[in-house]
């Protein structure tokens, strides 16, 4: 559906990387003095808009075709709809599961586009846009791709049936937490702010040991969400793909099977040319 | 038809939404560079203003309220977190009993002495978040998001379709579940709990994936989805713009953060580098999609003076930061002022008086007080299509007469409320007996629009036609009368949803 070449890839892997800098900066980057480490967020919040644009316009660079179009729309559509149905519900996110399911059917392209597509459209609808936005849209992205990059056969046999629901499951729960983890991550510096000044115990040391930051944010992670939060979501996950996981891989593979024909019409043919009927050449009158 | 005669700002009309996100980014910028609390509730103050002042009544628009609380909730949090987690300071407020948490979180120790700088200070960082935040909402309430879609630019063309689709679409799953539940019902299933996913929400996805590949065939016979044969060397050109700067914006990224242990080429050079060259690249990528934009918002004086006043504001704020005590004042000490800072706020109130209000004060509907063309109480497209008409009238006397360009609701208003017009007094003579209804039929499918015209001189155009009809369908907002497009609407795609 969306086709991934090598430029598309290559692209996709640097903007994976930076992100996830983007997302772990307190970790590593080291900052002295705290002269600009308050406007870190603010830069990231400027700059990673513009990186999901590039990679986006690089991969509708060939075009897109109509059914890929369409059937993002949809998906986006009951994925903004989804979204809202679980968040009254104490972290029972039911944004997922679904996103699962299309990466691993449509592939890691589609995935990708229907993680950002997805998050946009919902904030667009219900959530509202806010500077959170751009990094929730890559997180969800890398789920979608994720579960498109997941293998489809092991030990010579295809995945499928209840196999590969588990094995989408086992992954689900693992995103649920990763999702939490760096969501936090982006937040982490902003709720605590930095150590110099004003910080907490839990507050990140700009430019300090690596271990340390890390010790400090599993601290707020653990005391701020895992346990309700992204527990709730992995639950959710699980339900929801141990319940409808089969019967909405096998609707999707439907469509996809409906939708993958590509017509590939040639038109620079030369256009017939219609020779004016020949007169019919009148019957040889019978001789007697 | 004064429309000359009358000031421009007092015509109602929707600002280009880039406007509207231009000056909150400004006001985002300005925010980020201060932690003075006067000039953060200087910003709350303008912003809350402007918004109130000129938010139209749209569902977007009416959200503000949740943005507000947001902040409000980041800024208490903030402080929250900060009593929590060891407040200490000079001036102590009150002591509350210091407890050590077991185990491996050991090093951490909760509550203890609160002191009035630590509150300060974690209130003020939590409101320049919250403002922040105030203004990303302030420009949800005021652009209008379906209209930020059509002017994005060409080469994320197809994304900006993608979340069109799902925005239209989202409405008809309703209308779907509706239609499936029925069903069930005249199937006589009493199915419960779990079952209700396999018997409703099954059908409602397929149903949901059908009408999407229906959907596709319609957007294939109106163009979408083709692209311009671009060449080879064009498309290396763009993949290693964008691929470049990519790498530079993160390079770049690295380079601002950690000044002091990067050479200076890795910082801001790096990012403007990149910022540069990803534009070029998006505007590279973008040749290949070829579209006719139906209704373009302008960009007219409103709009430059408020994309103005957000870079006039950024300029000041910029050189406000040669004296760090006013941007980042002591915690104890009456934030002090200066004249650049002050500078940067009156310039951001700016928009909120100059602009004229996205729609028309309602007047009352008695017979006398309606609308008439070119009152400043028009709606937008009303005066548009008036300006179209009276441009139109030099080229051809009889086009204004049968309405070519005036939208059908609005023709059926005027012939229902406003009789004294001088365009209906013509109508009038033209066709006494006529029906406001049959009236308002006949503007519906106007005879000769320029549109009709051009099909009919080009056969090519009606392609064009029909897709961009369409596509300004798809992106019709909400609260826009589109009924005159219906027409070329196939049902199975449903339009709007309505």
């Amino acid at each position: 559906m969306v086709r991934v070449g090598w430029r598309s890839a290559l692209l996709l892997a640097i903007v994976t990387i930076a992100g996830a800098g983007m997302f772990a900066w307190p970790l590593f980057i080291p900052t002295q003095g705290g002269d600009t480490g308050g406007q870190a967020p603010f830069i990231f919040i400027a700059l990673l808009p513009m990186l999901i644009f590039l990679v986006l316009a690089q991969l509708s660079e060939k075009g897109m075709d109509t059914k890929t179009l369409a059937i993002l729309g949809v998906l986006s559509a009951i994925n903004a709809v989804l979204r809202p149905l679980g968040a009254g519900t104490n972290g029972f996110e039911t944004v997922f599961f679904l996103l699962i399911l299309a990466g691993r059917v449509f592939g890691p392209g589609f995935g990708f586009v229907l993680g950002c597509t997805s998050i946009f459209a919902s904030a667009l609808l219900t959530a509202g846009v806010g500077p959170w936005l751009p990094f929730q849209m890559l997180a969800a992205a890398w789920i979608g791709m994720g579960a498109g990059l997941l293998p489809r056969r092991a030990f010579g046999r295809l995945i499928a049936g209840k196999v590969e629901v588990v094995m989408l499951i086992v992954y689900g729960i693992l995103v649920a937490y990763l999702y939490g983890a760096v969501m936090n991550l982006w937040f982490w510096p902003f709720v605590t702010g930095p150590a110099m000044g004003e910080g907490t115990d839990l507050s990140y040391i700009p430019g300090g040991p690596l271990l340390e930051n890390l010790r400090r944010f599993l601290a707020f992670t653990l005391i701020t969400s895992t346990a309700v939060w992204d527990t709730g979501r992995a639950i959710a996950n699980t339900v929801m793909l141990a319940l409808v996981g089969a019967p909405v891989l096998a609707a999707l593979r439907r469509t996809q099977k409906q939708s993958n024909f590509t017509p590939n019409p040639v038109f620079d043919l030369p256009t017939p040319v219609f020779d004016p009927p020949t007169p019919v050449a009148p019957l040889p009158t019978p001789t007697p | 038809m004064d429309l000359k005669t009358r000031s421009p700002r007092r015509l109602a009309r929707p600002l280009h939404p880039g406007a509207w996100w231009g000056w909150a980014l400004g006001c985002a910028v300005v925010a980020t560079r201060t932690t003075n609390p006067l000039l953060l509730g200087g910003l709350v103050l303008i912003i809350v203003y402007t918004v109130l002042h000129r938010r139209s009544t749209a569902p977007w628009a009416l959200a503000f309220r949740l943005y507000v609380y947001l902040a409000i909730f980041i800024v208490l949090m903030r402080m929250g977190l900060r009593i929590v987690f060891s407040a200490a300071g000079p001036t102590v407020l009150f002591n509350l009993p210091t407890w050590t948490l077991p185990g491996p979180l050991s090093a951490i120790r909760l509550f203890g002495p609160v002191s009035a700088e630590a509150l300060i200070v974690a209130a003020t960082a939590g409101a320049q978040l919250g403002v922040m935040i105030l203004a990303i909402g302030a420009a949800n309430a005021l652009a209008n998001p379906k209209r930020l879609l059509a002017a994005v630019p060409g080469a994320l063309y197809e994304w900006g379709t993608v979340v069109v689709i799902a925005l239209s679409v989202f409405p008809q799953l309703a209308e779907s579940l509706v239609r499936v539940r029925r069903a069930r019902q005249l199937r006589a299933e009493t199915g419960k709990g779990v079952h209700l996913i396999r018997y409703i929400a099954m059908p409602v996805l397929s149903d949901a994936l059908d009408r999407s590949l229906l959907l596709a065939g319609a957007m294939d016979s109106r163009g979408y989805g083709r692209s311009l044969a671009v060449s080879g060397t064009a498309r290396g050109w763009t993949s290693v713009l964008l691929l470049g700067s990519t790498i530079a914006l993160s390079i770049g990224a690295y380079g601002l953060l950690a000044p002091s242990s990067t050479p200076l080429w890795m910082g801001l050079p790096m990012v403007v580098g990149g910022l540069v060259g990803g534009l070029a690249g998006l505007r590279l990528s973008g040749r290949r999609v070829q579209r006719s934009r139906y209704r373009p918002d302008p960009m007219a004086l409103p709009e430059w003076l408020v994309l103005g006043s957000a870079i006039a504001a950024t300029i000041a704020i910029v050189l406000a930061g040669a004296a760090p005590l006013v941007m980042y004042p002591l915690a104890m000490t009456w934030p002090p002022l200066s004249l650049p800072t002050l500078i940067a706020l009156a310039t951001l109130m700016l928009p909120s008086l100059v602009t004229p209000p996205p729609e028309p004060v309602k007047h009352g509907l008695e017979h006398g007080h309606g609308v008439e063309p070119g009152d400043g109480s028009a709606s937008r497209e009303h005066n548009k299509f008036t300006c179209c008409a009276e441009a139109k009238e030099t080229v051809d006397e009889r086009s204004e007469e049968h309405g070519s360009g005036v939208p059908p609701s609005h023709a059926a208003f005027h012939s229902v409320q406003d009789p004294d017009t001088p365009i209906d007094k013509e109508r009038h003579q033209d066709r006494p007996h006529v029906s406001p209804n049959r009236k308002a039929f006949r503007f519906a499918n106007p005879p000769d629009t320029p549109i009709d015209k051009q099909e009919h001189q080009n056969g090519d155009a009606s392609r064009e036609q029909s897709k961009f009809t369409c596509y300004a369908e798809a992106k019709e907002t909400v609260d826009e009368r589109s009924e005159e497009h219906r027409p070329h609407v196939p049902a199975s795609q449903g339009g709007d949803g309505r």
